[in-house]
């Protein structure tokens, strides 16, 4: 018997030629292949032109107060937030840049790219910004420079992707470089525009503090690891809010004498605590039993005791630890991990009841939250709450037990029944009177808390999606795994509900995002109030509501913008609609 | 199952008790004194006013003054949206001819003008914060109307601001500062929605018989955007608020506001709980030392002479330069309204530093002396 073997391999054909169409070409092919569509390109683009020059005449009309926009920047940013403190803010956004510079180091994006992306994205700047010097109209000072700068970037573009030639295709430039560039550049722009020193000196260090926080977690991560860091800088990002909000910007005066008269409290409950975690997780189930009666007897018991009420909450948090760890701690690592998590919530606890009780020390007029401040606080406290509210929802509902299928489900349907607008107008005047005399929370946590039970609704049904496209046999082989019901939603189908509904979840973040403008409705001047109601009846900007309802517009554009985009390459990264 | 039930009703009153409890210590340690315990020792109302007679300030248990004095901050309810009056300026400060109101109260009670929060209020919630406590005075271009006065549980201060209703159209479409209301009939009026402008001119027109059509808006400001596009023939708000517009719009030269007699009558002055003399008596007061002292030429920049060398009697009353003064006996400082001119100045100053650029002349609001209608009691 023959075989036929061949004596070498043959070399791969070289790809075919990418054929250039001429302009020309591609116009008939692509605009003007058939009559109708010559006939209605002609059309659509009379009309565009049409629109297009209606709307710079109305935007660069010389009636257009643009000029109250600038000295109102501080106002849309934290409206009322006393200027001498600022400097609070600018630290608050350096502690996100630490956290933004650190993550960036250890996730670090993959995404590479290319020069001839790159000029590409140049020349077609260009093409935008020679379209744009042709329809605004001819008075506009700005005309003759948008012809000049569009044509020199379209020449840039073009000789660039020339003269580089099929090298401009090889994708070898990390996007992250490309990032860094463009923060450079505009730092560059900054300097040169006539923008006050006040404005331009932070943001340079705020960019300086970017990198430098890049820099140093590139050998972090070879220090530490990449998983613990991962986990570090998860739990730092959940924490930075709460600690933003309510001790860097909220300027707490802490009373110190209340709380060294705490101590004597909290020091035995925190040795108790680790003595009592040692003792339920070797002495065995049944002993463990009796010191968790024992325990409950008396974190119950400090209720009635005169004592201050961080500890009737560190009792309740100590109960929690005790009943777990038979299950969870009885390893030394396990162990370990409890004594370590039960220091760290008894620190927290005491540290944010402390910030609760503290008064603010800021000279206020009033609430001292507003602005795209406020915005950022509703929109990520909103989302953060209600992910756990929407997933605990989802399961409830896709639950066997009736009771929690019933209970889910008519939560879920009376929450995504009614509007928004009733449901902060219910938190903020209607709870109230349900309340005892005397207890009411501030405006803005019952603003967060009814965008995250009513978005939690939405985020319920989005994750349920998830939930069900799971193939029916991986529940079974689970099962026939012995997993229990718990190991089962941890590991196998909720990770993958999650990942499958990401373009859901982030259509509800954005639209949370703009949700937050509600607000106003209970009296809290958001980022979207400044710009509608506040600034436009300053005694100098009467009649400037349309330009200040143009700037919201781009500003809630360029974040949303940014979401999905974000998105979009976590989405490719976890393969979503891939596999 | 009868005994699970009882230890599960036994644990779940201890429950409730616990949270009872908890409850009780919390409010025990920071509520601070409510004005509604100390009521019950307080002088029936109107007591206070016989306090002028002496001892004034021990009798006035229970009223606002006391709250805010203790306090030490005065909580007044202001606008945000109204040029002039109520806004934020660029550094967010609230600032305009009503916030002053405000200041001028907090620098008569505690000395320091700066001594205010500031509350926001919508034109729906500000009596509903009058009411339940929230501020101690209501200082937010509010009209004095026999229904807020009586049913809603208000009293009201001397007027700081006479305004009426008045309605503004352009030259080109034939109007004069002198047509009559009836030369509406037949054009599309444009007003905001809710308020009681709304209800204003469509009695009025109703009065006469005109037809008109009328088309409201939530805001103002979309208003203006409307008449200035044409989808509106006339507009027609306060004449404070039209007045501010014409002059700060390039095209304003072209407008023209009438009738010259306002539709309505729009008396704006500060508010608070009614039943509170003691109260109603230091914001009353405060608003008249202010006009007294524009009478008698007393200003933020001359008012230290003026206390070094009173020119009469009722100055040097006013100012706390004499042994007469009367403010102690309304349970203030006797520099008060001395720390009021200073601070915030007299109200010709507070006139001219906000409402005055926005193109507003004194009319009826200048001293009874100059034709207006501006006049304090004497104070002594």
């Amino acid at each position: 018997m023959t075989v036929y073997v061949a004596p070498e391999l043959k070399p791969p054909e070289p790809p075919p030629e990418a054929r250039q169409l001429g302009a020309w070409v591609w116009l008939r092919k692509n605009l003007f292949n058939t009559w109708y569509n010559g006939v209605l390109t002609v059309v659509l683009a009379v009309g565009i032109v049409w629109g297009a020059r209606g709307a710079f005449a109305f935007l660069l009309s010389p009636d257009r107060l643009w000029g109250v926009i600038p000295p109102n920047a501080t106002n849309y940013a934290v409206d009322v937030y006393p200027r001498p403190e600022l400097t609070r803010i600018w630290v608050t956004l350096a502690v996100v840049m630490v956290l933004v510079g650190l993550s960036s180091a250890t996730w670090r994006p993959t995404g590479k790219t290319s020069w001839g992306t790159i000029l590409a994205v140049v020349r077609a700047t260009g093409v935008a910004a020679f379209a744009v010097g042709l329809l605004v109209p001819p008075t506009f000072v700005g005309r003759n420079p948008l012809l000049v700068g569009g044509a020199v970037l379209v020449l840039l573009g073009a000789v660039g992707i020339r003269a580089a030639g099929p090298a401009a295709r090889e994708e070898r430039l990390p996007m992250l470089g490309v990032l860094a560039g463009v923060l450079v550049l505009a730092l560059v722009v900054i300097w040169l525009l006539p923008v006050a020193k006040t404005t331009k000196v932070p943001w340079t260090i705020e960019v300086l503090v970017l990198a430098a926080a890049h820099l140093v977690g590139r050998p972090l991560v070879r220090a530490v690891g990449e998983k613990t860091l991962k986990v570090v800088l998860s739990f730092l990002w959940v924490l930075s809010l709460p600690v933003i909000y309510l001790h860097l910007e909220r300027k707490p005066v802490i009373p110190w004498e209340v709380v060294v008269s705490w101590l004597p409290w909290v020091l035995p409950v925190l040795v108790v605590g680790y003595l009592a975690i040692l003792y339920a997780s070797r002495a065995g189930r049944e002993r463990a039993a009796a010191l968790n009666a024992l325990l409950v007897v008396a974190a119950l018991a400090v209720w009635f005791v005169p004592s201050p009420m961080v500890v009737r909450l560190l009792m309740l948090v100590l109960v929690g630890f005790t009943l777990a760890a038979p299950t969870f701690a009885s390893s030394g690592n396990g162990r370990r991990n409890f004594m370590v998590g039960w220091s760290g919530a008894t620190f927290f606890l005491v540290y944010f009841v402390t910030l609760a009780v503290a008064e603010t020390g800021l000279e206020t007029q009033g609430d001292f939250l507003g602005g795209l401040n406020l915005t950022f606080l509703l929109a990520l406290g909103g989302m953060l709450l209600s992910f756990p509210i929407g997933i605990m929802m989802a399961l409830g509902r896709t639950s066997t037990m009736p009771i929690f299928r019933l209970l889910s489900t008519g939560y879920i349907e009376i929450v995504r029944g009614v509007p928004l607008i009733t449901v902060l107008f219910f938190a903020d005047k209607v709870v109230p009177r349900f309340l005892p005399p005397g207890l009411d929370f501030d405006g803005v946590v019952k603003a967060i808390i009814a965008i995250a039970l009513f978005s939690g609704a939405y985020l319920a049904e989005n994750v349920r999606g998830g939930l069900q496209s799971i193939p029916k046999g991986q529940y079974e082989a689970a099962r026939a795994l012995g997993m229990t019901t718990a190991q089962m939603t941890m590991l196998i189908t909720l990770p993958q509900a999650l990942r499958a509904v990401i373009p859901a979840i982030v259509g509800q973040v954005i639209s949370l995002f703009k949700d937050t403008s509600l607000v106003a409705i209970i009296g809290l001047a958001d980022f979207f109030r400044v710009a509608r109601d506040i600034v436009p009846n300053q005694p100098a900007s009467l009649g400037s509501q349309i330009e200040n309802l143009v700037m919201a517009a781009v500003v809630y554009w360029i974040f949303t913008f940014s979401f999905s985009r974000a998105s979009l390459r976590l989405e490719r990264k976890l393969g979503v609609g891939t596999r | 199952m009868g005994k699970k039930l009882t230890l599960l009703t036994a644990v779940f009153a201890l429950v409730v008790a616990a949270c009872g409890g908890g409850a009780e210590e919390t409010t025990t340690t920071t509520a601070a004194p409510e004005p509604g315990e100390t009521t019950t020792t307080a002088p029936a109302p109107g007591g206070g006013d016989a306090g002028a007679g002496g001892g004034g300030a021990e009798q006035a248990g229970g009223s606002l003054l006391d709250t805010v004095i203790a306090r030490g901050t005065l909580n007044c309810g202001v606008n945000e949206t109204l040029a002039g009056f109520g806004f934020k300026d660029e550094t967010g400060q609230f600032v305009g001819f009503d916030v002053d109101l405000c200041r001028a109260v907090a620098a008569a009670v505690l000395g320091d003008a700066d001594a205010v929060k500031f509350e926001p209020l919508t034109a729906a919630a500000r009596f509903e914060a009058v009411n339940s406590g929230l501020i101690d005075l209501l200082s937010r271009n509010t009209t004095w109307t026999q229904s807020r006065d009586t049913d809603l549980g208000l009293d009201f201060g001397p007027t700081t601001y006479y305004d009426g209703q008045q309605l503004m159209a352009k030259k080109a479409d034939g109007f004069t500062a002198d047509s009559p209301l009836t030369d509406i009939a037949g054009a599309v009026v444009c007003t905001n929605a809710g308020t009681t402008t709304e209800k204003n001119i469509t009695e009025a027109s109703a009065a006469l018989g005109l037809d008109i059509t009328l088309q409201t808006f939530e805001d103002f400001n979309i208003v203006m955007e409307n008449f200035k596009s044409g989808a509106c023939d006339v507009v027609t708000t306060d004449g404070s608020g039209l007045v501010s517009r014409k002059a700060t719009d390039p095209a304003g030269d072209e407008w023209v506001i009438f009738p010259s007699v306002p539709i309505s009558k729009e008396p704006l002055g500060p508010a608070w709980k009614q039943n509170d003399s003691v109260w109603g008596d230091v914001v009353r007061w405060t608003v008249y030392a202010m006009i007294i002292a524009e009478e008698k030429g007393i200003t933020s920049a001359n008012v230290d002479q003026m206390v070094a060398n009173p020119p009469d009697g009722e100055a040097a009353r006013l100012l706390g330069a004499s042994e007469d003064e009367i403010q102690t006996k309304m349970g203030l400082p006797a520099d008060a309204f001395y720390q009021v001119i200073k601070q915030v100045g007299n109200y010709g100053e507070v006139f001219d530093r906000h409402l005055t650029p926005l193109g507003l002349n004194r009319g009826l609001n200048a001293l009874w002396s100059d034709g207006g209608l501006l006049y304090a009691p004497p104070a002594r």
